[in-house]
């Protein structure tokens, strides 16, 4: 922690603060993971399920629906999700959480529909013509065959809720966000990196582990 | 017994896939359904499984109307192998093989045994490919692991999509003949699609000649190639129509008594022989060659007439008639002799005697 913060002193020698007051590095890192953890969590069981229902026959009617939705949502800034969630979620960690959810949603979403509609229907039919139920369908044949493009999907929404989370900290969600905003307020670039350094490292460090695991599927 | 009712599949009133069709698919034999693209072969197969939803009209399996079975049972208790195999990719070669076993809670231990003797049946040594995945088998291999797949838990009934349509040339052959074999030992009832005629006439006990979601013709290879019904069928069993069928036929069938003689004994076991040739044996009554009978050659010793047989001028009982006809194209005599894997020699096979028949045929058309 002293070596953080007299490499941060050695950058800005003239600043008389180079630690935000708001916690340790580790707390920073820990309020920072929490809501990414907590909001991938989310997507992908929101994802995975929204995902899987609109591949079934009678789901299919809302796939061009779905897909469009959640392209669209997408779009939105992320600030501008965060200043509608507030009146509904009041201020911090729940409404931050939301809009995490929204924009990790579609990646995947996406990847989810792709990895099951990519699979040859001879496969299913298959599967199928052997006497599978619908549900054996899809937990022993379809999911395990979606698996690596799912994964993908969920390494992609990990790391951009990594960048995006950093938001939160304008309506006092805390995590890295909260040096970052607080040092761009108090014109304080010690401040910013000691939330950017961090954030990028997790993001990097996010994307290579779930790269790994994503790998050790497809060797299978 | 697969019973087809008045079926019909229309998908709507311009596309009617299979109008009206009424059948009966007989129980342990091979019915093959053949026709041209989108005459309603494989509408009709798929129907069976309940893939495809007859839109009117009952199938009855032993008595029994398919629409009213549970139709995970139903289809449990039909093998199924689909024209690009449709093996599961994240799956090995045996976890493959076990679905059906799996879905019908079979105990682990009779399933290993069930899946090495599937694999031994289509000819693949299980310590070697058990534990391979789908992308490292070549696609004969694929092939057979599909068709051992549809075997595993022993159904009645099976039904194949035009399971070598994606094999070279070359596999094919070699699949059909060892699929052939299998057949023989199981007796299953099994119904084919595919629109290769050759294959149809190598494979099946009954051909359904399939057009515009009719068939036009049920009957057996032998009768569909010697009297096609229509022009459709006579132009789809193609020019060598002749030919095909007497690849059908054993030589057994047109075999012909033919005098012999020993070669340890003299000339006057003869008489006065009619024939050109006679076929001469050893003591032990194999077959080792012919002798010429005619005066001049008379003269000489019998050993000295005697011209050996090559191995591959001898007809096995189980060859074709189209076998016998090719080799003596080949080797330019007017008959064969026909020799049991034993060497006892059971009679010959002649040209005029093959004309004959198939011009019989013919004028009974």
């Amino acid at each position: 922690m002293a070596l953080w913060e007299s490499f941060l002193r050695w950058l800005f020698p003239e600043e008389r603060e180079v630690l935000h007051p708001r916690g340790t590095l580790l707390e920073l890192v820990g309020e920072h993971l929490w809501m990414v953890i907590v909001s991938s969590g989310l997507a992908t069981v929101v994802g995975i399920s929204i995902g899987v229902l609109v591949t079934r026959p009678l789901g299919r009617q809302y796939l061009p629906l779905v897909s469009n939705l959640s392209s669209l949502g997408q779009t939105f800034p992320p600030v501008a999700v965060l200043a509608l969630a507030v009146p509904l979620l009041g201020f911090g960690f729940k409404p931050t959480v939301a809009a995490l959810l929204l924009y990790g949603l579609l990646p995947i979403l996406r990847n989810t529909i792709t990895g099951i509609e990519n699979i040859p229907s001879e496969v299913r039919e298959a599967a199928y013509g052997m006497g599978m139920s619908s549900w054996q369908v899809l937990f022993k044949i379809e999911l395990p065959l979606a698996l690596k493009v799912i994964m993908s999907g969920i390494r992609i929404s990990v790391v951009i809720n990594i960048g995006t989370a950093t938001v939160g900290a304008t309506i006092g969600a805390g995590g890295l966000g909260s040096p970052i905003t607080a040092g761009l307020v108090s014109e304080n670039p010690a401040f910013i990196l000691e939330g950017a350094i961090p954030a990028a490292l997790l993001a990097f460090s996010a994307d290579s582990l779930l790269g790994n695991i994503e790998k050790s599927f497809s060797s299978e | 017994m697969i019973r087809f009712e008045k079926v019909t599949k229309e998908y709507d009133e311009e596309t009617v896939a299979v109008k009206d069709i009424t059948f009966e698919i007989p129980s342990r034999e091979l019915t093959v359904l053949i026709g041209p693209s989108g005459c309603g072969k494989t509408t009709t197969l798929k129907m069976i499984n309940r893939i495809i939803r007859p839109t009117a009209g009952r199938i009855l399996i032993d008595g029994s109307d398919v629409t009213e079975m549970d139709i995970r049972q139903l289809r449990r208790g039909i093998g199924y192998v689909i024209q690009n195999v449709g093996l599961f990719p994240h799956m090995s070669v045996k976890d493959n093989i076990a679905t059906v076993p799996k879905l019908l809670k079979w105990e682990r231990s009779k399933i290993d045994v069930r899946v090495d003797e599937l694999l031994q049946l289509v000819g693949l040594e299980p310590k070697s490919y058990a534990n391979k995945l789908p992308k490292e088998l070549s696609g004969g291999e694929a092939q057979r692991v599909g068709v051992a797949r549809a075997l595993a838990a022993d159904p009645p009934i099976i039904l194949m999509d035009e399971p070598f349509g994606a094999v070279d040339p070359l596999t094919r052959v070699r699949l059909q003949d060892e699929f052939a074999r299998i057949q023989e030992e199981l007796h299953k009832t099994i119904v084919f699609v595919t629109h290769d005629i050759d294959e149809a006439i190598r494979l099946a006990d009954k051909i359904a000649v399939m057009k515009g979601g009719r068939i036009l013709q049920f009957d057996t290879p032998e009768e569909i190639l010697a009297r096609p019904v229509e022009k459709f069928v006579h132009d789809f069993m193609g020019s060598d129509r002749a030919l095909k069928r007497l690849s059908r036929i054993p030589v057994l069938e047109y075999i012909e008594k033919s005098e012999t003689i020993d070669i340890n004994g003299g000339w006057e076991q003869l008489g006065v022989a009619k024939e050109e040739f006679v076929w001469a044996l050893d003591d032990s009554k194999k077959l080792i060659g012919w002798v010429d009978v005619s005066h001049s050659s008379r003269e000489l010793p019998l050993r000295e007439a005697l011209t050996e047989m090559l191995e591959e001028e001898i007809l096995s009982p189980d060859s074709t008639v189209k076998e016998a006809l090719s080799r003596m194209l080949e080797s330019g005599t007017m008959a064969l002799p026909v020799v049991e894997r034993s060497g006892r020699f059971l009679g010959q096979i002649s040209l005029s005697k093959i004309q004959e028949l198939t011009k019989s045929d013919r004028e009974e058309e």
